[in-house]
């Protein structure tokens, strides 16, 4: 059913509105406030949104950037009561669909609404009539599935991609997702990555150089640049080139061809580029570490895959996943996984993202014996820990219509009997080393623990520090 | 920084050499060698929680390289280096197949690819000591 949503003050705007709208057997709802809509937009998902530029509490203008964000975002027409040129501009460059006078006739909002639904028709069709093969990336979340989107359309065109996010997301799986997809698919996927590169062998990496080019060059070297031709070349972690280089990678870019280090020759290279950073490239260009003349120039397309904890619905989803792959890969062990276990990996926040996951998954298979249930405990102490220290911060449930001990009796404790002791250790621990200020002979003496036991509690717990 | 060298069973005088030029250039109990693919897959199946570890293929053969295709999937996400025979298109071709971080021709001296662990090493460093995020810093401005 087409969604769709009304913010404007007027009471009487949106009345009309929703009836007229009614009528054509859509779901309409409305908001009076600019927050009250922008709440409700990120909630939910419409088709088209119309939006009023005087609100009481903001400007719906400056609305249109924000709402853009949604993972499915609606396509927006601006609503004004006066003429406003200015106003008219600055909606169209913001990307908003249309911009109508709220003086014009019903007829015209229904035709500005009707080619507006016409258009988000054709790109959601033209979106599913493409499938790509996914390859490894697993992930069902609006989120993740506004990248896919977005690596569709990247797939299906030449220009270059800068793929942002943090370390472990996955940017070079979905590089080459759109490389398997594109036309460059017949031809080599080269990987540069710039972190291990020292400065004085970039150049020389990604042009090549002849024998004798300078000092340690001991043979010809064919550069990835020209490795790429034809193909793709992924530069992972663009940010780390060097400014100098930066300068002449621009040009390559520009007219596809460039001198290797060392040669008199040109040679020419035709490649589809794709970075990408955890950098903000934007910071470094103000910061003059990054050209911007570059960065315009891979910033034609931008995507931003996000980090796990944002996409908690795929964690479940991406842990079976690779709980079954590997065992056919590996060693053809099984495994029944606990609603528990699943439950601990989705409340975990994996600051290194999926990568920290898998591994966390490879870790788990190799210690647990072949045909056995995973449950919690199976976990590496550091993600157990992390859980057990955000349980104890939420506020305890008492629910007094089951009360039977004593008022003056604790008995907010939901956690079960596991829970319960990995919490009593913790905080044994904790305050054995507090009070000893983290001298260990001192707690080994006081606790019985033998050195080698104790740091390895220390360790398990995350309690260094203390 | 953990150096994981294979040195394929088909390598062992070039192996050797390079073996040599890598422990005199970094700690040698940071390096360990494995010269059977049963034991480099054994390791590489065997899951650890650390980014500190670094794999180096070193193969003296076009054959050698094909032999080692079996292991792509294995070698997926790690830190690949891999030290090739020569830089002819087809074996070029096949070693982009590895997605290595680096790669370099069997030679002499081996500068260049040290220079990289350094590098290597320096960001092990860096992250253990925190002065590495991977998180986006956001503009605030």
């Amino acid at each position: 059913m087409i969604k769709i949503l009304i913010i404007d003050d007027d009471p009487l705007i949106c009345k009309i509105l929703v009836k007229i709208f009614t009528r054509m057997d859509y779901e309409v709802s409305y908001s009076q406030s600019l927050k009250q809509g922008m709440g409700v937009i990120f909630a939910n998902q419409f088709d088209i949104v119309f939006l009023d530029v005087n609100l009481p509490d903001g400007n719906g203008l400056e609305a249109i950037k924000v709402i853009r964000e949604h993972p499915i975002a609606p396509e927006i027409i601006i609503m004004t009561g006066d003429s406003d040129p200015e106003g008219a501009e600055l909606a169209m460059k913001s990307k908003a669909w249309d911009y109508i006078q709220k003086s014009k006739s019903q007829k015209e909002f229904k035709f500005s609404l009707m080619r507006a639904l016409e258009y988000r028709k054709q790109k959601q069709t033209r979106v599913q009539n493409i499938t790509i093969d996914r390859g490894t990336i697993i992930g069902e979340s609006p989120l993740i599935s506004k990248c896919f989107e977005q690596i569709t359309i990247a797939a299906g065109n030449e220009l270059p991609v800068l793929i942002t996010g943090e370390t472990g997301t996955g940017k070079e799986r979905f590089s080459r997702v759109i490389h398997d997809n594109s036309k460059q698919s017949q031809s080599e996927f080269i990987v540069v990555d710039c972190t291990v590169l020292p400065e004085h062998l970039v150049e020389s990496t990604l042009f090549g150089h002849t024998k004798g080019a300078f000092t340690g060059a001991d043979f010809d070297r064919t550069g990835l640049m020209k490795l790429a031709d034809k193909g793709t070349l992924f530069l992972d972690e663009v940010g780390e080139l060097p400014l100098s280089v930066q300068k002449k990678f621009l040009r390559v870019l520009q007219e596809k061809r460039f001198r290797p280090v060392g040669s008199r020759k040109e040679i020419k290279s035709d490649f589809r580029l794709i970075c990408a950073t955890h950098r903000n490239l934007k910071n470094m260009v103000k910061e003059k570490q990054f050209r911007e003349d570059l960065f315009f120039r891979l910033f034609s397309m931008n995507i931003h895959l996000p980090p796990l904890k944002d996409r908690k619905n795929d964690i479940r989803t991406i842990a079976l996943h690779f709980l079954t792959a590997k065992e056919d890969l590996k060693s053809g062990k099984a495994y029944t996984i606990s609603k528990e276990f699943l439950d601990e990996l989705q409340m975990y926040e994996w600051p290194g993202n999926v990568r920290e996951l898998i591994n966390t998954i490879d870790l788990v298979r190799s210690e647990a014996i072949n045909g056995s249930t995973l449950f919690p405990h199976h976990l590496p102490g550091h993600i157990r820990a992390y859980n057990i220290r955000n349980k104890l911060k939420l506020p305890t449930q008492n629910d007094t219509s089951t009360m039977t001990l004593p008022p003056n009796k604790n008995t907010g404790n939901q956690l079960n009997f596991k829970d319960h002791i990995e919490k009593t250790k913790y905080e044994y621990l904790h305050e054995l080393l507090a009070d000893y200020k983290g001298n260990i002979n001192k707690a080994c003496e006081v606790s019985g623990l033998s050195k080698s036991q104790l740091y390895r509690l220390i360790q398990q717990y995350n309690l260094k520090g203390i | 920084m953990n150096l994981i060298l294979f040195i394929h069973p088909d390598s062992p005088e070039t192996g050797e050499t390079f073996k040599k030029i890598i422990m005199q250039k970094f700690n040698v109990t940071e390096i360990h060698t494995i010269e059977t693919l049963n034991t480099f897959k054994s390791k590489l199946k065997k899951p650890t929680h650390h980014n500190n570890e670094v794999f180096i293929l070193f193969i003296d053969s076009c054959q050698g390289l094909k032999e080692l295709k079996s292991l792509v999937d294995l070698l997926d996400g790690k830190q690949l280096i891999m030290v090739l025979p020569d830089d002819s298109k087809s074996t070029l071709s096949l070693a982009h197949q590895f997605f290595p971080r680096y790669f370099t021709i069997i030679n002499e001296t081996y500068n260049d690819l040290c220079a990289v662990l350094s590098k290597i090493s320096d960001k092990i460093s860096d992250k253990i000591s925190g002065k590495i995020s991977g998180k986006i810093k956001t503009d605030k401005t």
